[in-house]
């Protein structure tokens, strides 16, 4: 009896290790990977440049650096950020960035559905500040944040029992809805577009005064050492006449 | 049990295990194609690998590019390459050079007289006008030497054309014989010329400074005197002289003794003295600098920017700040994401 009983119990081992879940804990797996990748673009895009005999940034250009720091306050300042993905909700409401070859950010909230089956979980979006350009009409630099990956981390309700690979899928589907819902962030440098040349008008000498074009573009960004680096051309255009 | 309870329990058994043998095909081809779990663990430990070997390298160029070096130890900096700002400079004063002209007129010179040949033969008067003297300025290449936190400036400043024009007013009251043979006379003629080119030599410096948020280039540049010296053209002389020698006799004589070419050409060899008022020329700030305010989701919020002065290196001119999103703005943010 103790025999047959002992040997049920090894079939149903075998049973239990031959149904294992192959993909069971990959979420996070994935989620690193997404990060990892992220940086490993910036940096190889970095270590080219370096293999190649450039300098990180053209010579003649403006260098800008900003501490991590500082860049996640800027993001925190937009938060809590409110996203729907019907019949999804997303609310992040915490930021990380890690500025280690790619200026990438984390951020944290919940994700909710209801409706017939509920959804109550918690996520973490993986992305990098992207797009860098200069706001012509704040005359500042902004970027947007790049969603990676989404990873739904916690389940609670009928949602429990979904499987990691359902839930990666619902991932997908809510982080292609959000990723253009993602605020854009303004970074506080200040980018003239003219130079004002101011004129003179009584007095023997006279000054037409006019404009001086810049003409200004981002033309580098990378992250290294926890600071964000930026490279801004600068060039002068031709002056524009004013009234004298 | 009855037989039909036993017949619900098991169709209901039939429907379950249908039902989770659909989930399990559903979710095994959603699964086609994924890394599992030691699969991506592998491909991890690659990866960051190749990153912390990336991460090395990058740092390392980092701290040895020549232009980073002595950078200020601030959450924020700018840094202008003084090649750049050279550039810069350059271009800004020359073609703010270029917009300079000078403008003089209304300037008169008044000479008058007697004429006599044994007796008074009469008086005149001799008006010459300078109406308008226009001339421009053109700036050459400066010569500009950085070194502490100012900028030694050279530049050659050129008056470079220009026109002018001068009215002639001669008048003659002739007395007694003169009277009689020449009578009153007047001479009313406009003289047009072109300014001769001359090139000075502006020196001074550029100071640099910072704001909180920008850097800030204040010329110290002394007051540049120029002369305008203009030339009639030929044809304007030809004109006058033919109107002079339309005189003859005692009016030929009378203009001969005034000498009213030599008084104009007199006149014009001195020159305009013009003062070119430098000191009127503004700071003027460089182009990128830091933002005071910015826009969160709609929202002006203002920055709290604590400048960290200037540092100028062999390569680069340095603005450094701690900057912050303002304390009073962040108070009024939900507890929650503080």
């Amino acid at each position: 009896m103790r025999m047959k009983a002992f040997a049920s119990l090894l079939g149903l081992a075998a049973l239990a290790s031959a149904c294992a879940d192959p993909h069971e804990g990959a979420a996070p797996l994935h989620a690193e990977k997404a990060l990892v990748e992220r940086e490993l673009d910036g940096l190889r895009d970095s270590a080219a440049r370096l293999y190649r005999g450039e300098s990180l940034f053209p010579l003649s250009d403006v260098v800008i650096s900003i501490d991590e720091t500082f860049v996640q306050g800027l993001i925190a300042a937009s938060l809590p950020i409110d996203l729907a993905a019907a019949p999804y909700r997303v609310v992040l409401t915490s930021a990380e960035v890690g500025f280690n070859g790619a200026p990438t950010v984390r951020l944290r909230g919940t994700i909710t559905r209801q409706g017939l089956v509920n959804l109550d979980a918690d996520v973490n979006l993986i992305g990098a500040l992207s797009g860098m350009e200069i706001d012509a009409a704040t005359s500042t630099l902004r970027a947007v944040i790049a969603a990676d990956h989404l990873e739904i981390i916690r389940a609670e309700g009928l949602e429990s029992f979904l499987s990691g690979s359902s839930l990666d899928d619902v991932a997908r589907l809510v982080r292609l809805e959000i990723a253009s819902q993602l605020p854009a962030i303004e970074i506080p440098v200040r980018v003239q577009q003219d130079i004002e040349i101011p004129a003179v008008t009584d007095g023997p000498v006279r000054l037409a005064g006019g404009r001086l074009p810049v003409k200004a573009s981002v033309s580098r960004v990378f992250a290294s050492d926890h600071r964000l680096w930026i490279g801004l051309h600068i060039e002068l255009g031709q002056v524009a006449k004013g009234k004298p | 049990m009855t037989r039909r309870r036993i017949a619900f329990i098991a169709a209901s058994a039939v429907v379950v295990v249908m039902a989770l043998s659909a989930l399990w095909v559903v979710l095994n081809r959603s699964r086609q194609g994924r890394q599992t779990t030691r699969e991506l663990q592998a491909d991890l430990t690659t990866l960051k690998a190749e990153r912390d070997r990336l991460r090395a390298e990058v740092v390392g160029a980092v701290s040895l590019d020549p232009r980073l070096v002595g950078m200020p130890d601030r959450p924020f900096r700018i840094g202008m390459p003084t090649t750049l700002a050279h550039g810069l400079v350059t271009t800004f004063v020359a073609d703010a050079a270029d917009q300079v002209t000078l403008q003089l007129g209304n300037i008169r010179v008044r000479r008058h007289g007697a004429v006599r040949r044994v007796i008074h033969l009469g008086d005149y008067t001799l008006v010459v006008r300078v109406t308008q003297v226009t001339a421009r300025l053109a700036a050459g290449a400066p010569d500009l030497r950085f070194g502490g936190d100012q900028v030694r400036l050279a530049m050659p400043v050129r008056v470079s054309s220009g026109s002018g024009s001068a009215e002639v007013d001669f008048r003659w009251t002739g007395r007694k014989i003169g009277g009689a043979v020449c009578g009153d006379m007047q001479v009313l003629e406009v003289v047009t010329g072109t300014v001769i080119p001359a090139t000075y030599r502006l020196s001074g410096t550029l100071r640099l400074s910072t704001t909180d948020e920008a850097i800030l280039v204040t010329p110290r540049l002394p007051a540049l005197r120029v002369k305008v010296r203009v030339e009639p053209s030929k044809e304007s002389w030809d004109l006058l002289q033919r109107t002079l020698d339309a005189r003859s006799g005692l009016c030929g004589f009378v203009l001969d003794r005034v000498n009213i070419r030599g008084a104009l050409e007199g006149l014009l060899a001195k020159g305009f003295d013009v003062r070119v008022p430098t000191e009127k020329v503004r700071p003027v700030e460089l182009p990128v600098g830091i933002a005071r305010t910015l826009t969160v989701r709609g929202t002006p919020v203002d920055l709290d920017v604590k400048a960290g002065g200037l540092t100028i290196t062999k390569d680069m001119i340095w603005l450094a700040a701690d900057v912050g999103v303002s304390g009073q703005w962040m108070a009024t943010r939900s507890p929650r994401i503080r």
